[in-house]
């Protein structure tokens, strides 16, 4: 193919990609865990600073990356920041991945890369997540850049390679503890196909192409010191907080109790049922196209050719092994959440690339090529089909696998409401208590209220003109309330209702709009 | 359009009357598998607005001898013409199962499902299911009846529990409630119509609006 025929149909698919992954990013409610990001952000734009806290959050990175793109766009509080400005960033870094794929060129060959390159832009689980505020989306690019690193140093070890490569670790490493899981799946993927070209005994190794130990140990070194450093940095809000150096190793304790599950435990094969074929609410929801070219492109990938002609070669068994360990992984810890997919779908993903240009090629005469070629985009406009549903009219349903304990529309109207309730109020009267063992996300959509209180537990005293509170603590404080106000209720997310006390003039207003507009 | 309003009443009353000497039976309804179990958690009186299920089987309803549903595959319309998930002949097939197949999905904020009953009838009782396999509570149910098929004159809302007004109707006074396998069993005081149109506006785990079934129990005139 020629080369700049290639770029431009790589760069079409990117377009089209980012486009997709850009349009309508307001309109789905922000997740609780979006909305805990968000509020973080807003802190640190107004001033307040970063702490690390390793208990119940991840690292910094996300919010730095997203810190200079809403000074861009002249949102310098937590008011004035929106669902796009925070969305818009794993939705540049997930349709970058298509970019990244440049390097595979040579592992997977051109079409190959064309193909995974639609897949990418196509597949249902991608396009969810590149639209949602989480880490996952970062951690993952970063995880697809550190192979390209590593692929590279390989086939030519170079000082520069190490050091972005130990860029890119201290980089996973400040965005989600869980990157040691993937540092483990990397370095046990690279030892696995050591092994299977040692046992395989072909004539030129990829060990005899290394350079010698002692430059490997050097860049190692460099990029172990240079991953320490960016992440102590990131950790410790450069320097402002040494604390968080500290915390992010503590993490690793708690993790654990982490991993057991708290809440999200599920059987090993979760993962698996979520992407492979899920049915739900007369919905099927499958990837499995995806999956099973993947594991074409595994087996007939040149790399199981008796006399591998190099290190390119052994990238697609480096990555099928890391795809598989990381699946294998996460399917041993009981903690499971359908993001943590993202990351070994994207290799199958590309695995499958390899294994739709393989079915083409083996194809031999021109019709049978057509036909290959026809039901390879009837797969792909299958998985496009899926994703449009899921990542815009049914993006907060409960029956897609991805939309997981997702905030409810409700929440949104209820907080608009509240909102709006308070512009009746005189300034000194504009008060919201909250109080609910789960509250979130209501202060991402409160947050341009100045004086709303969250507590856990019910408060000493319940006052405010306009009170949500979890149905436990509205049932003790029922009898009290309805003194002087009524309530309504709303779902936060799929079985977690609260209620809203509004005191009654504001009742009165809510209710007979008409008036309210005379 | 009061006047008519009037003389439905009138009617219906004179009717109620006339039937309360008529021989009253328990009302037997079909219930369907439960699709979950354990939650909600009954909370005594936490919401004001919102009937917990009580775990116990809901009385019977006493209703005259003779009435039937009268809903059983009578054809439907709906605000909704393409539903997302199935048909809107579900809603009167008979099949009250919570998996799916057996739903019809109408699409986001206020939708109405009609059923014509193809004669007029004295209604006693409505029951609704809209999706039992989840715990979740539909906003603003109101379920009316007219001979009118635009329902623009003569109808009486025989349940309205949209107390908040969102849906513009006017404040309803009936208790919201968590769907269970039960259905909502609307009791109606012997009213004549033939079309029962009932509305929702989503639900509190999404936006959409679901039906299972309705049945409309009542003896044809």
């Amino acid at each position: 193919m020629i080369a700049r025929a290639w770029y431009a149909a790589l760069a079409a698919v990117f377009i089209a990609a980012l486009a997709v992954r850009l349009v309508a990013l307001d309109e789905r409610p922000m997740h609780t865990d979006e909305a805990v990001h968000g509020v973080g952000l807003g802190r640190l734009l107004e001033g307040h600073g970063y702490r690390y806290d390793p208990v119940d959050y991840h690292g910094p990175t996300l919010y730095y990356l997203t810190l200079p793109w809403a000074w861009l766009r002249g949102e310098r509080t937590a008011e004035a920041l929106t669902e796009f400005t925070l969305r818009a960033v794993p939705a540049f870094l997930g349709a970058s991945l298509i970019l990244l794929l440049v390097p595979w060129r040579k592992v997977i060959g051109g079409w190959g890369v064309l193909w995974a390159a639609l897949f990418i832009a196509c597949s249902p689980i991608q396009l969810y997540y590149h639209r949602v505020y989480i880490h996952e989306t970062l951690l993952v690019f970063l995880g697809f850049a550190l192979l390209n690193c590593l692929l590279s140093w390989f086939t030519k070890p170079r000082l520069w390679i190490a050091l972005t490569a130990g860029l890119l670790a201290g980089l996973m490493h400040a965005t989600k503890a869980t990157s040691a899981l993937m540092f483990a799946a990397m370095a046990g993927a690279w030892i696995l196909c050591w092994l299977w070209v040692r046992l395989r005994g072909t004539e030129r190794t990829p060990l005899a192409e290394l350079p010698p130990l002692n430059v490997s140990l050097r860049h190692a070194g460099w990029a172990a010191l240079v991953a320490l450093a960016v992440s102590a940095l990131l950790h410790s809000a450069f320097f402002t907080h040494p604390a968080g150096i500290m915390d992010s190793i503590t993490a690793y304790f708690i993790s654990p109790d982490r991993a057991a599950g708290q809440g999200h435990e599920k059987p090993w094969y979760t993962h698996l049922h979520w992407v492979g074929g899920y049915r739900s609410g007369g919905f099927l929801w499958t990837e499995a196209f995806l999956l099973g070219l993947g594991v074409f492109g595994l087996f007939f990938s040149n790399a199981w050719k008796k006399r591998s002609p190099g290190l390119p070669t052994l990238g697609t068994p480096l990555l099928g092994w890391y795809a598989i360990l990381l699946m294998v992984i996460y399917a041993l810890i009981p903690y499971k959440t359908p993001w943590l997919m993202l990351g070994p779908m994207l290799i199958m993903t590309v695995l499958a690339g390899s294994g739709a240009a393989a079915m083409v090629r083996l194809a031999h005469w021109t019709w049978a090529r057509i036909g290959v070629v026809a039901v390879l985009l009837l797969g792909t406009a299958q998985l496009g089909a899926q994703a449009r549903r899921a990542a815009f009219r049914f993006a907060a349903d409960e029956r897609v696998p991805y939309v997981y304990s997702h905030t409810s529309p409700d929440a949104v109207r209820l907080a608009a409401r509240i909102v709006k309730s308070m512009d009746w109020l005189p300034e000194t009267e504009r008060v919201v208590q909250v109080a609910a063992e789960e509250y979130w996300p209501l202060p991402w959509y409160l947050r341009s209220l100045d004086r709303v209180g969250y507590w856990n537990e019910r408060p000493p005293r319940l006052v405010a003109p306009v009170i949500v509170l979890s149905r436990p603590i509205s049932a003790e404080a029922r009898a009290e309330l309805e003194a002087t106000h009524r309530s309504t209720f709303a779902g936060l997310r799929p079985g977690v209702l609260v209620v809203v006390w509004f005191r009654e003039d504001l009742w009165e207003r809510i209710i007979n709009p008409k008036k309210e507009e005379e | 359009m009061k006047k008519l309003m009037t003389v439905g009443l009138v009617a219906s009353t004179l009717l109620g009357v006339g039937l309360s000497n008529a021989e009253l039976v328990p009302l037997e309804i079909e219930l369907p598998d439960p699709l979950f179990i354990g939650t909600p958690i009954p909370l005594d009186g936490d919401l004001p607005h919102l009937e917990q299920p009580t775990g116990e089987p809901r009385p019977p309803l006493m209703v005259p001898a003779g009435t039937e549903n009268l809903a059983l595959e009578k054809p439907v319309t709906s605000s909704d013409d393409w539903p997302i998930i199935g048909e809107l002949d579900y809603i009167t097939d008979g099949y009250k199962d919570g998996d799916e197949g057996f739903y019809v999905e109408l699409g986001p904020g206020v939708q109405w499902v009609q059923i014509d009953l193809e004669q007029e009838a004295v209604i006693h009782a409505i029951v609704v299911w809209h999706y039992h396999a989840a715990e979740r509570v539909y906003h603003d149910v109101i379920v009316q009846i007219s001979n009118d098929p635009e329902f623009e004159e003569g109808v009486i809302t025989v349940f309205n529990n949209d107390h908040d007004n969102t849906s513009g109707f006017g404040a309803g006074t009936d208790p919201a409630y968590v769907e269970t396998n039960e259905g909502r069993l609307i009791d109606v005081d012997a009213v004549e119509g033939r079309y029962v149109r009932l509305y929702s506006r989503g639900n509190t785990a999404n936006d959409m609006n679901h039906y299972i079934e309705v049945e409309v129990y009542g003896i044809p005139r």
